[in-house]
């Protein structure tokens, strides 16, 4: 009788842990949380911005309104890891072609190198002709500002970093909700961390 | 069966690897430790597999350089700037320069390079790397 109670109680488990699988799967909230008057919870949120994206027109949080987006940091003339962001960056952009529910952010860290007309030629040649993708320059400050205050990523200038372009930045993906929560941050360098991306990008999007 | 199979096949792995000569080996060796270089110094850019990424940086495996010892030694001493036309494909990404690799890496590289992507299987020399004048 023990034994049957006992399987009962195993099989009861099994079920349990894969009815949580993936369709339950929550994202988490990240950043610091405040609690107002009311005691409602009050998620880490991205502010407005304003910046010019590569065909030189400006660029708000309006242009992400209802919308989930992916967001990194990196520079034109980066040696080290930008190539390799931006293969992954690229898969992502061909899995969700055309899906007007996600969009993409790529800011650079070097507008003083990476003008407009830089911008614009990059994204050309990299063989992106839609507005999904948008690249940004802008005050510097501004951009590096954003980064480590609001998306929680590091980026800033280091002129001793001659190997690496003399930048120092992180490798992230940041995704931010249709609330401008950021939900996950992923290392945009490495294939399997872009493979959880793209599932919670698609657990996002559902919603 | 399968383990005296396979204790065969591995004695004569050795035995094939002992009759090989020291150029051969100096080849193998040079190919191997070019692979790891390439994997560090230029596959972020080229790509792991030398398929570079879209029409930003050029694919190692396409140039038709490849044997040119002094050209491709340059390239990776001094990097590159300005338009670049391969295979049809106009590229303009500033290529920097490799200040901390030796010749001997150099020569590593472009040995492995050609023996990968290249239509020679020839051991590039330090020597030879050494000698490049580079403009």
């Amino acid at each position: 009788m023990r034994k049957i109670l006992g399987f009962c109680i195993v099989c009861l488990l099994i079920f349990v842990v894969f009815s949580c699988g993936d369709s339950e799967r929550k994202l988490p909230f990240l950043g610091e949380r405040e609690v107002n008057d009311k005691g409602d919870s009050l998620y880490h949120s991205i502010p407005n911005f304003t910046f010019i994206n590569q065909d030189g027109d400006t660029l708000t949080q309006d242009f992400f309104k209802n919308k989930i987006y992916i967001t990194d940091f990196f520079f034109t003339s980066c040696p080290t890891i930008c190539p390799v962001m931006k293969t992954q960056m690229l898969r992502i952009y061909e899995k969700f072609k055309d899906n007007p529910g996600l969009r993409i952010l790529s800011h650079t860290i070097d507008p003083r190198h990476d003008s407009v007309s830089v911008l614009k030629s990059y994204k050309k040649r990299l063989g992106i002709d839609s507005e999904q993708w948008q690249f940004v320059t802008g005050e510097q400050e501004k951009i590096y500002q954003i980064a480590q205050k609001s998306y929680l990523v590091s980026a800033m200038e280091d002129k001793e970093a001659i190997d690496d372009g003399g930048f120092v930045h992180s490798g992230a993906f940041v995704l931010v909700d249709k609330n401008r929560h950021i939900r996950g941050v992923y290392d945009g360098t490495k294939e399997k961390e872009v493979n959880k991306l793209i599932k919670d990008i698609e657990l996002l999007l559902k919603k | 069966m399968n383990y005296y199979l396979r204790n065969s096949l591995f004695l004569l792995g050795v035995c094939l690897a002992s009759c090989a000569s020291p150029e051969q080996v100096k080849y193998e060796q040079y190919v191997i430790s070019g692979g790891e270089l390439y994997q560090t110094h230029c596959s972020n850019c080229h790509g792991k597999e030398g398929d570079g990424l879209r029409n930003l940086y050029p694919p190692i495996r396409q140039i038709d350089f490849l044997k040119d010892v002094s050209l491709v030694a340059c390239s990776i001493k001094n990097g590159l700037s300005g338009p670049m036309e391969i295979n049809g494909k106009m590229y303009n990404q500033k290529m920097p320069a490799n200040k901390n690799l030796y010749n001997l890496d150099i020569a590593q590289v472009i040995t492995f390079m050609n023996a990968k992507w290249g239509k020679t299987q020839k051991l590039v020399d330090t020597d030879e790397v050494a000698k490049v004048v580079c403009e």
